[in-house]
């Protein structure tokens, strides 16, 4: 047997657990192709967010997460239990999504970009992705 | 089949039906639309994340 040195799973779980704690209120909200989240995003913004109405409410919808963040292997894995759902929306030219902890200042947790939508009177609905190591939504590897 | 539009309910039946979406490595995406006389007034859009966001971690050496 020989040692190995590692970042500790149980110290990524952690990490990942603190960023996405159980308890607290996460909400997803929606953005026009124009707008400029990425890496430098610290907190919620309405710059850039679709407006209130029409469907959609400023400050996006709230995160169903009823399973904690978990390992799979060396990784901490976590994903939302059911998908992001806006109903009644009518919204044109949007490309993301901002994850966020409402509970801890609005602080950013991710920006999911995707391919630039526009619904009409309809349902707008971002399925998860599978939780596991290479997939999750969030992942520390 | 009565649905909710942009110009208010109205019977499938007089409505034409579109769908499509398309595939990459990162999402696979499905969309429905409802035209009247030319006009779209119901769209949906499923979009799935195939992959979520990684933090990679790095071990410095001693």
């Amino acid at each position: 047997m020989a040692n190995s040195q590692a970042f500790c799973t149980s110290a990524k779980l952690k990490a990942l657990t603190a960023l996405v704690p159980n308890a607290d209120t996460l909400k997803a909200a929606l953005y026009f192709a124009t707008a400029s989240l990425g890496a430098a995003t610290a907190a919620y913004t309405a710059t850039g967010e679709l407006p209130n109405g029409s469907g959609y409410t400023t400050g996006g919808t709230t995160v169903t997460h009823a399973s904690a963040a978990s390992a799979s292997g060396t990784t901490a894995i976590w994903t939302p239990t059911a998908s992001f759902i806006w109903a009644g929306l009518t919204a044109a030219a949007f490309d993301a999504a901002l994850l966020y902890n409402s509970s801890d200042s609005n602080s950013s947790i991710a920006v999911y970009n995707f391919g630039s939508q526009t619904i009409v009177a309809g349902t707008f609905t971002l399925t998860m992705p599978t939780n596991d190591a290479s997939n999750a939504l969030v992942r520390i590897g | 089949m009565i649905i909710d539009t942009a110009i208010g309910p109205m019977d499938t039946l007089v409505l034409e039906y579109r769908e499509g979406g398309h595939e990459n490595e990162n999402e696979k995406v499905t969309w429905q639309e409802w035209w009247y006389q030319g006009q779209l007034v119901k769209r949906d859009a499923q979009v799935h994340l195939k992959h979520g966001v990684v933090a990679t971690t790095e071990m410095g050496k001693l």
